[in-house]
Order: structure tokens, then sequence, then C-alpha cells
């Protein structure tokens, strides 16, 4: 077991976004955190990597309790973070993204050996080409897999990845998949969170569905997707059940 | 000074509190508006004083006329500057706003030293004073109080009792959904500029009829306009007013327990410990 | 960030060095004075840089460490008899610290408000020493003649002065150098592009914008000290004057922020411009004017500044330039 998350609450206000969360991720599996919109799936994310503190509850990552932790204390012990909206260095190069992403996080890299690590991090995902280029002139779909890439260099022990394939056109999606079986093969654990339904069915191991912040159900995707609780979640958003019930036969 | 002091000191304190606010609010409005600190604030306030010293010196025109001539000059040179100065780079980072609006300040200063040098000039005017017992009122501080009291509710009939008051709190409130409503955010943005910027010369204008002044005078008042802002809340006219006469009192009073010299002092420790503890102001930010 | 292709940096140095020692050798005491001014300049633009180019925080009073600096430096040589350098250094050295103490707390703020805090910081410190007895009050403080002595007369304090402005600066432009192109720079950069994200991937950015101010914060206090050593005499108005403070940033601006090259070429190309019109009787009057004009030409349409224009138009010069 590499992260257990205990009955995690975190509340805005009078909002309680995450309700109690309780969930543990196995060394090396690819975890998905699915749920409507607005289940604190992103919040989750928040409280795991230090950006939101949470009211209640416990979070163990690799035996060391780390809830509370500041954001950077928490990526140097190796838990990185893909955002859902992208966020590049706009006015640096591609390179020096990626090597921001390998310098200080859990190797914590010289400037020289960083930049070595992105520069294997920018050919895999096919970005060599562009390293020199400013990364806020890339289009989306290079933006997202840069974004991605800042978050292996730091070679995580723990990736957290907030729907890295929306907006991206079902050739750019299949290339990501292939990532993140790669990811796997090199035994990498990783927890997305991802609305598309085939996606989720083609790579993940298991799967954590939430609702109103709850944990509603857990298992393999087979048998998530197939749960009546979560269909019955998914109803509230009709065009999301549609598009779950579609893709999920 | 004694404690004796305390009532007359405060009482000219509060009343140069109206005319800080005054000019405070022209700054509130534009960031507020815009977002963009006005570093041409404290030349723009000299260039009212100039105006009233021009009309009445060269024509004789009495000052409080030279005031409205200025406030009217204000709202055409605000939006002079706009469309010069900062249209092309409104959605810049603040860096580059705050200097091209520097640049501005150094030209309003450039020009003005060289036509008007750096001696002292000053509105000669009395109307008289009232009062006994101790305390006693100047009728131009009297009259400044009402100018500007005046000034600043003539603001608020513009704000909330009209349609380009409307627009112009749909812009502050959110440019991109405006614009989507039909406004014209530029159109917006130029007059809001205008407004603030001849708010500021109306409270150098008030200022002439007070005090001596050069060129550089403005530099003063853009810094207390500063603190004020801060005081009242970035963004929130009403802050301003109020933040002025809190200036105003603080400045009154405290020369009766402090040397004259240390109340700058304080005005500045304060300025810092209200960014540090609470940076929307003591009443929030943009109302 | 790009590796090493140009050996960008000695021929920096060796081109200031060569500016520096011209004066010396023609023996022309007015190009010394004026390349005296320059190099502080270069000093004060490049140590903004470091704090507003790399790292994004405008310090708009940064001049606030420049009069600390020189205050403290001039009242060891006055009361204490010590010696210029000693005081030079001891006089840098609790104006970082007080960089330190004001850094802590706002460096929190963001974009405008910690730039109106920098403006307030310098105001209060200068309306304070204003008050302040031992330092002078008002009038400020002013050497004997005899203070020179130790240095064999004015002549040659005045030469020392210029010896050490010119290390200073490049000592200055060195440390913007190795900061741009260490890991701890890339941590400033990451900061002003998005500081969410920089505390995500493992950077503690309170920290690495502490340590950027107080660097900072120590070459225009050794600057201040050497200015005011020179100048012999040191007052408020002279030592926190705004209007240094917003021309060193247009220097920077002018020049190219963010890059090594930009302050310097910024220093030096205003100053030229300054004395240009200055010493051109029709524009004289209309010098403010003028600097603003050109102020505004360059905000508005050369964004990058000069040497960001270079390396944008010409990327062949990203290599040569940094």
């Amino acid at each position: 077991m590499i992260l257990q998350v205990d009955a995690v609450t975190v509340r805005f206000g009078g909002l309680v976004a995450c309700d109690a969360a309780t969930f543990a991720v196995e060394e090396g599996e690819i975890l998905g955190l699915i749920g409507p919109n607005g289940a604190g799936k992103t919040t989750l994310f928040n409280a795991i990597n230090g950006v939101h503190r949470p009211r209640s509850g416990r979070i163990v990552f690799r035996r060391e309790e780390i809830t509370g932790l500041r954001p950077f204390q928490v990526a140097r012990r190796g838990v990185a973070r893909a955002y859902q909206v992208v966020r590049p260095l706009n006015d640096l190069s591609v390179i020096a993204n990626v090597t921001v992403g390998a310098c200080f996080g859990r190797e914590n890299l010289s400037l020289g050996a960083a930049r070595t690590v992105a520069e294997e991090v920018l050919a895999s995902l096919g970005l060599a080409d562009k390293a020199e280029v400013p990364a806020g002139k890339l289009n989306v779909a290079q933006k997202k897999r840069l974004e991605l890439g800042r978050a292996l260099a730091a070679r995580p022990a723990l990736l957290l990845a907030d729907e890295v394939l929306a907006g991206l056109n079902p050739q750019e999606v299949s290339a990501m998949l292939a990532v993140f079986r790669s990811l796997r093969e090199r035994g990498v654990t990783v927890i997305m969170i991802e609305h598309l339904m085939h996606a989720v069915m083609n790579v993940c191991d298991r799967v954590v569905v939430l609702d109103y912040g709850k944990k509603i159900a857990e298992g393999s995707p087979q048998v998530v997707s197939s749960d009546p609780k979560v269909v019955e979640a998914y109803l509230g958003d009709p065009k999301a059940a549609q598009r779950f019930l579609e893709e999920a036969t | 000074m004694s404690v004796d002091a305390l009532v007359p000191s405060a009482i000219d304190g509060l009343m140069l509190g109206f005319v800080y606010g005054l000019a405070a609010m022209g700054l509130t409005l534009i960031f507020g508006v815009m977002r963009v600190i006005n570093l041409s604030h404290g030349p723009v306030i000299a260039l009212g004083m100039f105006v009233v010293y021009v009309l009445f010196t060269g024509a004789g025109v009495n000052p409080y006329l030279g005031l409205i001539a200025a406030a009217g000059l204000g709202i055409l040179f605000g939006v002079a500057i706009y469309f010069v100065a900062v249209d092309r780079i409104i959605n810049a980072p603040e860096l580059t706003t705050l200097l091209a609006t520097y640049s501005v300040n150094l030209m309003i200063v450039g020009v003005a030293t060289s036509v008007f040098t750096t001696t002292p000039r000053a509105v000669d005017i009395s109307l008289g004073s009232v009062g006994g017992s101790g305390v006693t009122i100047l009728g131009t501080h009297a009259v400044a109080v009402a100018i500007a009291i005046a000034g600043a509710a003539l603001l608020y009939a513009i704000l909330f009792r009209t349609r380009i008051g409307k627009s112009i709190r749909a812009v502050a409130n959110n440019r991109a959904a405006a614009e989507l409503m039909g406004i014209d955010s530029r159109r917006v943005l130029a007059l809001s500029f205008g407004i603030g910027t001849s708010l500021a010369m109306t409270s150098g204008a008030l200022l002439s009829t007070l005090f001596s002044f050069t060129p550089l005078s403005g530099a003063t008042y853009e810094v207390k306009s500063f603190v004020i802002v801060v005081l009242g809340g970035l963004g929130n006219p009403t802050g301003a007013l109020v933040g002025g006469i809190v200036l105003g009192l603080l400045e009154g009073v405290s020369t009766v327990f402090i040397p004259v010299s240390w109340v700058p002092v304080l005005e500045y420790v304060i300025f810092i410990a209200i960014l540090l503890v609470r940076p929307t102001g003591l009443l929030g930010a943009r109302a | 960030m790009i590796r090493v292709r140009a050996p960008f940096l000695p021929a920096l140095l060796v081109v200031l060095a060569v500016v520096a020692a011209l004066p010396l050798a023609v023996n022309n005491n007015s190009l010394r004075e004026e390349l005296f001014l320059m190099f502080m300049l270069i000093t004060l633009a490049s140590s903004i840089n470091i704090i507003m180019g790399y790292t994004g925080y405008v310090s708009f009073g940064h001049i606030v460490f420049f009069g600390l600096g020189g205050y403290f430096a001039f009242y060891l040589m006055q009361n204490f008899n010590a010696h210029f350098l000693v005081a030079a250094l001891a006089g840098a050295i609790p104006a970082s610290a007080i960089a330190l103490v004001i850094g802590v707390p706002i460096l929190r703020l963001r974009g405008a408000y910690f730039a109106l805090a920098t403006i307030g910081i310098n105001e209060a410190m200068r309306t304070a020493i204003n008050n302040f007895e031992p330092f002078g009050g008002a009038v400020g403080m002013f050497f004997n003649f005899s203070v020179y002595d130790t240095y064999g007369g004015a002549r040659n304090a005045a030469l020392l002065a210029y010896g050490v402005m010119v290390v200073v600066a490049l000592a200055t432009v060195t440390t913007s150098y190795l900061i741009r192109r260490s890991k701890f720079g890339l941590s400033l950069m990451a900061i002003r592009e998005d500081q969410d994200v920089a505390m995500v991937v493992g950077i503690d950015p309170a920290r690495a914008k502490v340590v950027a101010y107080v660097i900072s914060s120590f070459f225009p206090a050794l600057a201040g000290a050497t200015f005011f050593f020179k100048n012999g005499i040191i007052e408020p108005g002279v030592a926190f004057d705004l209007l240094r403070s917003i021309e060193s940033l247009v220097m920077c601006v002018l020049g190219g922020t963010g890059t090594v090259a930009g302050p310097i070429v910024g220093a030096a190309l205003y100053e030229w411009l300054r004395g240009f019109l200055i010493t051109t009787p029709a524009l004289a009057n209309f010098q403010l004017f003028l600097a603003g004009l050109l102020l505004l030409v360059v905000v508005l349409f050369v964004t990058a500044g000069l040497v960001g224009w270079l390396r944008n138009r010409y990327p062949v010069l990203r290599a040569y330039i940094q």
C-alpha cells in the first residue's frame, strides 16, 4: 500500500467538498477516480498534495503521515501532479518547464542531471523538437503533454493526473494511454481523475467512485460500471449518465 | 502644542481630510475599474492647481470658477491619457501599467517645470473666517469641504443613478461579462480614467486655494492618496472618502501629541501595517 | 537554462573592465565621474532585476537599501573612523539583514500590493531618518576633509571609490549571471511564471523569494556606501530618492527584464540619453518630458526591452546574449 486516505473531510465554509472519503492505493496500480461533476475529485487531489488542509482525517503516504504538509513538502516526498487546466510556465522554454519538474521534486537533481532527464521525458512524449520553444506558444494538445511531462520528470512514486485526456482527439488519447501503460511497467503508481469511461476501462486496475464528496463504490472497472448506485449517481447528470452507459458497455 | 489645541487641530485636519479624500476617490476609481495604479495621479493634482492659478492670475477668473474648468479639463485630459498610455496595455501585467502611467507623470512634470519653474506659487484668496472662543474656521476651508462633499456626491450620483454609472460598475465587476452584455468597455474605461483624473484635478484646484504649490507639489498628495486608498480598500470610493477623513483627522490630532516631522512616519507605518494585516483595507476592497 | 555555448560572462566582464579603465588611461576626470554614476546605475538596475526580472516582484522602493547602506557606512566612518572598505561591508550587512526582516512579511503580498508596500517602506525609512538625530536628522551628515587623509587626500579617495564602484558593479553582474544559470534561478523564474505550480513541483516559494530579495539588497547597499563616501555628504532626500528608484526600474525595462545584459544596456543608454538631453540647450528643459516619452514608447511597443527584442527577433543570439 502506497497511499492511505482515511476519512478525509474538506470543507469550504458550509460546503462539504469531501466527506469522510476513505480508500487505499496499492503500489504500482493505476486507480481511476470517477464521479459526476462536483463530486469532490479535484478537491481530494488538493487535499492529498497539500493545497487544501483537510478539516479531519488522515493521509498516509509510504507509511508516513502527510496530512497538512505544504505542497512542496509533499512533492519532495514523491507525489507529482498534472493539472486539469494546463498551467505551463509560459515564458520559459518547454525544456525549462520539464527541468523544473525534475529539479525540485523527489530526486532533487542538479541542473545538468535534471536537464538530461527532461530531454528523455520530452523524447518519450514526442516533444523533443519543441524543446527550445516558449511553453506559451504550444497548442493545447502539446500543452497537455507538457503538463504531464513536468509531472513525470520528477520521477514520482505517485502521480496525480487530473483529466489529462480532456480536450484531446482520439489519436492523441490513445497516445496518452500508451504513456500511462508504460508508467505501469515502470512501477509508477497513478491516480487518474477521468471522465472518458472507455479510457478508464482500458487502463485502470481499479476504480473509486465519488458522489457529493462520499465514496459510493469501489472495485474493478467492470464491477463498478454495473453498480446500480454508480449509474444512479450519474443519472443526476443525464448527459454524463448517457455517456457513462454508452462508453462502459 | 497642548491639549487645548486638540479641537481646532482636529477640525483643521478633518477639513483637509475631505480634500484628500476627493483626490483619493479618483485614484481608487481608476484602480477599481481597470486594476491600474495610476502613477500620474500626483502631477495631475498639480495640474489642477495650475489651471486655477493661470486663470486667476492671467484673466482674473474666480478660483471657484477655475475649479469648474479644472474639473472639465480633467475629464478630457484623463480620456487622453487613457488612449495614449493605457489602452494598448490594459491587459498587460501590473509593472507595464505602472511604468506607462509613470511615463505620463514624467512628461507632465517635465512640461510643467519648464513652463512654471519650481518657484512656489499661490492663489491669493480670502473669504474671511467665522467662529470665536479658540475655534476659527477659515472661509476657504469651509468652502473646500462643501465642494469636496459635492464632488463626492456627484460621483455617487453618476455611479448609481445613471446608465453610464451602471456600465462603469459592470465593467469594474467583470469586464468580459460586461462586453457580452453589449457594453463598449474601451469607452467605459476611458471615461472612468477621465472621471478619476477630474477628481484629482478638482482636489488640486481646492488645494491651490489653501496652500502654496509648485509643479512638484503633487507628489506629496499622491503618496497621501496611496495611504488613503489602502486605508479604505483599493477600489472602494466610499472607503477613499472615509480614509481621507481618517488621515486628515490623524494628521490634525497627532500634531498635538508628536512633533510634526513624525507625522509622515506614522502615516507610512500605518500604511504598511494595513497592507500586511488587512490588504483589503479597513472597509474592504471594491464596494 | 541554455547550456553555455558562448563565453558570455567573461566577454561581458572584459568589456565592462575595458570601459572602466578608459578614463584612467586617458586621464579624463569628467569621464570618470560619468562612468562612476553609470556603474552605480548598473549595480542598482541589475540588483532590481534579480527580484523583479527573475522573480516577478516589482520592488518600487528598492533604493531604500542604497540609502541604508550609505547611512550605516557613513555613520561608521564619521564616528568610529572606520576604514571605507570595512565600513562599506559593515554597512551592507545590516542593510541586508533589514531586507530579510521586511522581506518575510511583504513578500507574501502579491502584485500591486507588494509594489505599494515597497514604496511605503522607503518613505517610512526616509521620514524616520529625517527625525533620527544620531544620523543628523533632516540635515544629514557630512565629513571633515581630514577623513580623506587616510586615503591620501580627496583625489585618491575619489579614485578608490571609483575602483570599488566598478568592482561592486562587476560583482553584481556576475551574481546576476550565476543566479540566472543556476537551479536557484530556475526556481525564481518558476515562481515568476506561476507560484502555485512552483509550490506543487517542490519549490518553497517563501524561502526562495526572501533569499532573492536579500541578495538583491546587498549590492545597492554597497553602492550606497561607496557613493556617499565619495560624496562626503549624506541626507535623507538623496539617500532615499524614490525617483532614482523608479529610474533604475526604467533602465531594467529599457534593456530587458529577466536578462543579464538588459539592465546594463538600459543603464548605459539611459545615462547617455540624460547626458545628451542636459547638454543640448534646446532640450534641457524638456529632459523629463523626453525621458517620459521614451519610456512610454518602450513600454507600449518594445515590451521585452532592447535585449529581449533582439533575442526574440534573432533567436541565434540566444546562445550569445543572456
